[in-house]
């Protein structure tokens, strides 16, 4: 399975949920329960077991600690498949970001340059475009009309006069829909036909795709927005510029010995600046991100770090401790007796 | 069995004699000379040993010593040619370069014809399609031919002239070359047609050793300035391109050693030892924090101190199976002593590769395969001084055999030695996450073994009820020992995936591996807890336990997820197959053939 669709598929279609499901004449049919599933499963049960089967008295001291931090870990793994948000940043020397992208997550952004202190931004999740419905947010005065949307799309210039759209790159663009793409390697080109419109006059319309690199302008009601479809964000709490990315081998070898970039961070709060070096397994820890050392550039002296935001990435360790105190606890007790009985 | 005895003990003598014989070669102090290859400081009887299993598929020739035959090798001596060196098993591959059939090993001087249409049939496979089996065969033996050639331009490509009559020249050449060069690049012409010649051929020898800097991976030259540096060492080809600087200083190492090639060619072993002994002096003087690990790794190769352990362990396991037969009691004693003779030395090679590498003791498969064995083979004899069943160094025996032949294999995959890939390299982890979950194998392994004993005793109707008993305690405190063992290896494992990668648990074969081992545990205590199972289920599924554990200490290398799966991996899968198939075996045998002991009082 893994070898066909990389792991990334894999761990949501059999850990991350309810039914491991086969399709049958298209109906998705359950076959086997999903990870979710049976982890919560397994949490009730341990729970009571633990509060029915193990006598509370300090002899089985070792047994319930070793239950409660099997919880606490089954608790936490859900939880952090919930939370965890996984991103990708790329940064060649000397230059600055402030935002990491993520690798499957995309949203659609409409960004109102009109103040002059700052944008505007408002985005929508790209779940949210399904075809034929009519999004309408507080934050924008006018309504969007989904006209189709396709989960990957191959966009190619077109021949003959006509386009899909009739505003903006789309006029010169056909498009292919296509399987969506389940190995690693392999992004999805998410793409959506739309239409604003303050009155719900739907008629023009407009191509959207994550291939499509930059804004699209639209005018409405007099006023410019700019568009487009773009990995999800996620925003750090600080400047981070890389001074210098080093790829060490072994002396006379090609085997790598070692890779790290150092960077430079400039919170946006009053802690002071400072330089960082992250390298294989010496991630910067953040607060709840998480920078590690993840690839690099072939051509310019360039490092790719993956950016972790996740609020409970301390419950295995909690977890961890107490199970292992707990065995420990309950391996060495029966030791003991067993070696005191002998003599 | 005995003449590999024999032959032990004359190696030890040999290698404890203070004189080596002095009409001959002196190959010894040859093969404690340093090598830095794939990024590791290593002496050249190491590196000829590894390249000759790379090669050969085994780390002997019958003509010479390893050291020799890489000397000969490198200098393009001519009974190097005639070796049999290229193992080639496919008949196919024989019949189609109309070789002698009844071979297996073919030299280099019959292959040498077929080279170019080798290598580039090699080079035109698609390597997007899984390769056949007659592709692949092709691919390694392309392979071992194009380290073989790399090997003989360690020095120079040439056959008829030697490397120290070839430096001499292009020394001599040097210094008018560089006139006519810096002539050249003046004016922008040369006056002389005799001048022009010879700075083109100055030309070629710049390009030549370029080539070979870029090509070859053997570096034998420490910087005169700073031998110590690995950093600044040189290969063939680069140490001759430095000669084009002014402030060239004349390397003493690349001296010696084309000294060396020129006495090997005279014939003339006085002056090649006395030329040995002087630069041998150099590198002691100038490389003193190499040189004891040096030393050490090559007397670790050269006794090879876990094949005399492999040998101790068969024997152990012939004197008790006569002791069994028997019941000779001086039977037994002998293998006490024996076995903990070999588990002495099996410790102090451990110790030895340690301090050799500066690395805690599992670094890769080889060495964890080593490991493995090492801890199962303490946690028996533990059991045999608690509980004396006389069962402890037989069963010690199978496992350190069993352990250390799996290891002997993997070692023909590659260095033992070899560097830690970027990820790994943090003692810290290895010294923690990998050690606890090896322990975590080697307690199932011998849960497995205990249990395999009690069936083979009971069906043979040779187990009293007490030793029923104990056999069960037995496992089931090892089963204790690997439950806490595996799980906290397992949980360190996150939190290592948890500083390297990001996350604590990412559904990983391997990790799915290790944690199946902790179920596999956790799920036998539970069922005897519930009275669900009984000593023999709990034998059987201890038995069950060695599945488990194979597999996922390689049966996830073999899934070929991000790996590839060919060579040796795929004839061990087979073994894998025909090991998981035999305990199936004994656990259907034992589940129909032994009686149930009766409930276990609480």
């Amino acid at each position: 399975m893994q070898i066909e669709h990389g792991i990334f598929y894999v761990q949501k279609e059999y850990f991350h949920s309810l039914f491991i499901t086969l399709p049958v004449n298209g109906l998705l049919i359950p076959v086997f329960p999903g990870g979710t599933l049976l982890g919560a499963v397994l949490v009730v049960n341990l729970t009571l077991s633990t509060l029915i089967k193990i006598s509370f008295n300090l002899k089985n001291a070792g047994l319930i600690l070793i239950h409660l931090g099997v919880i606490i870990l089954l608790i936490g793994g859900g939880l952090s498949s919930c939370v965890v948000v996984e991103s990708q940043v790329y940064l060649e020397e000397n230059e600055t970001a402030f935002y990491s992208e993520h690798l499957y997550d995309t949203e659609l952004v409409i960004i109102d340059t009109s103040s002059s202190r700052f944008d505007h931004i408002t985005a929508l999740p790209i779940s949210m475009l399904k075809p034929n419905t009519i999004i309408s947010h507080d934050d924008l005065p006018f309504n969007i009309r989904v006209l189709n949307f396709y989960k990957n799309a191959q966009l190619s210039i077109t021949k003959m006069s006509e386009g899909v759209a009739s505003l903006g790159i789309g006029t010169a663009l056909t498009l292919n829909e296509v399987k969506p793409f389940t190995a690693d390697d392999k992004r999805n080109n998410p793409t959506a036909l739309v239409s604003f419109s303050e009155s719900n006059d739907f008629s023009e319309s407009l191509l959207l795709a994550l291939d499509i690199n930059g804004t699209q302008k639209i005018q409405i009601n007099n006023k410019t927005y700019y568009v487009q479809i773009r990995p999800k964000r996620l925003y750090f709490p600080f400047e981070m510029t890389l001074k210098s990315f080093t790829h060490d081998v072994y002396p006379g070898s090609d085997i790598p010995k070692n890779y790290s970039s150092l960077v430079s961070i400039k919170p946006y709060d009053t802690s002071a600046e400072r330089d960082v070096l992250i390298y294989m397994n010496h991630p910067l820890r953040y607060g709840y991100y998480t920078f590690y050392q993840a690839s690099f550039g072939e051509d310019v002296p360039s490092s790719v770090l993956q950016v972790v935001y996740n609020k409970s990435w301390y419950f295995p360790y909690i977890s961890s401790l107490i199970i292992s105190l707990g065995l420990g606890i309950h391996f060495f007790v029966h030791l003991f007796k067993f070696l005191r009985k002998r003599s | 069995m005995i003449t590999s005895c024999l032959r032990l003990i004359i190696a030890v003598l040999i290698l404890l004699s203070p004189v080596s014989l002095a009409s001959e070669y002196n190959m010894t102090d040859l093969g404690k000379l340093p090598v830095l290859y794939n990024g590791r400081l290593q002496p050249f009887e190491s590196f000829s040993r590894q390249m000759l299993l790379n090669i050969r598929e085994k780390s002997t020739l019958e003509r010479v010593s390893t050291t020799q035959w890489l000397w000969e090798v490198l200098i393009h001596s001519k009974e190097s040619y005639q070796d049999e060196l290229f193992l080639i098993h496919d008949v196919d591959i024989r019949h189609e370069f109309k070789l002698d059939d009844s071979r297996k090993f073919f030299s280099y001087q019959e292959l040498e014809p077929y080279i170019m249409h080798i290598q580039s049939k090699s080079l035109g496979f698609d390597t997007n399609e899984p390769l056949t089996v007659y592709e692949q065969n092709i691919n390694q033996l392309a392979n071992k031919l194009g380290l073989y050639i790399a090997l003989m331009h360690s020095f120079i490509p040439f056959d008829d002239i030697t490397f120290y009559d070839y430096v001499t020249a292009y020394e001599g050449r040097v210094k008018n070359g560089l006139t006519l060069f810096n002539q050249y690049n003046k004016t922008g012409s040369l006056s002389s047609k005799k001048d022009q010649l010879y700075l083109l051929e100055f030309n070629q020898d710049f390009k030549r050793h370029r080539q070979f800097s870029d090509l070859s991976r053997v570096y034998l030259f420490p910087d005169p300035k700073t031998p110590a540096n690995l950093e600044l060492w040189s290969n063939t080809g680069s140490e001759l391109l430095k000669q084009l600087d002014f402030n060239y200083q004349k390397n003493p190492v690349l001296a010696d050693y084309a000294r060396l090639t020129h006495y090997y060619a005279e014939g003339d072993f006085n002056q090649f030892n006395q030329t040995l002994k002087s630069l041998t002096g150099y590198i002691n003087q100038h490389l003193s924090p190499f040189t004891f690990k040096l030393k050490l790794e090559y007397y670790f190769t050269t006794l090879n101190p876990f094949y005399i352990c492999m040998v101790l362990y068969v024997l152990i396991m012939i004197l008790m199976l006569f002791f069994y037969l028997l019941d000779a009691s001086y039977l037994y004693r002998i293998s006490a002593y024996l076995c903990y003779t070999a588990f002495g030395i099996h410790t102090l090679s451990l110790i030895a590769r340690m301090i050799i590498l500066g690395r805690p003791p599992v670094i890769n498969l080889y060495s964890s395969a080593v490991f493995v064995g090492w801890v199962a083979i303490a946690l028996c004899l533990v059991q045999e001084k608690i509980f004396k069943n006389k069962l402890g160094y037989f069963m010690s025996a199978i496992l350190g055999f069993m352990t250390l032949i799996i290891a002997h294999h993997l070692a023909l995959q590659s260095d033992t030695m070899e560097q830690m890939q970027a990820v790994l390299d943090s003692n810290f982890w290895l010294s923690t996450h990998v050690i606890t979950i090896t322990l975590g194998y080697g307690g199932t392994f011998l849960a497995g073994m205990i249990a395999t004993c009690y069936v083979v005793m009971n069906s043979l109707k040779k187990a009293s009820q007490k030793l029923n008993l104990e056999l069960y305690k037995m496992v089931y405190a090892i089963i204790c020992f690997s439950l806490f063992f595996s799980f906290i290896g397992t949980v360190l494992g996150g939190i290592w995936a948890d500083q390297s990668w990001g996350r604590f648990w990412g559904w990983d074969p391997k990790e799915n591996g290790a944690l199946l081992i902790v179920i596999f545990n956790a799920m036998i205590l539970h069922a005897r807890l519930a009275g669900m199972i009984h000593i023999k289920g709990l034998m059987l599924w201890s038995i069950f336990g060695n599945i488990v554990t194979a597999f996922s200490w390689f049966g996830v290398n073999m899934l070929g997820v991000g790996l590839h799966s060919y060579g040796f991996m795929n004839e061990a899968f087979q073994w894998l197959m025909l090991y998981n198939a035999s305990q199936l075996l004994l656990i259907v045998f034992g589940f129909n053939f032994i009686k149930s002991n009766p409930p276990l009082k609480k």
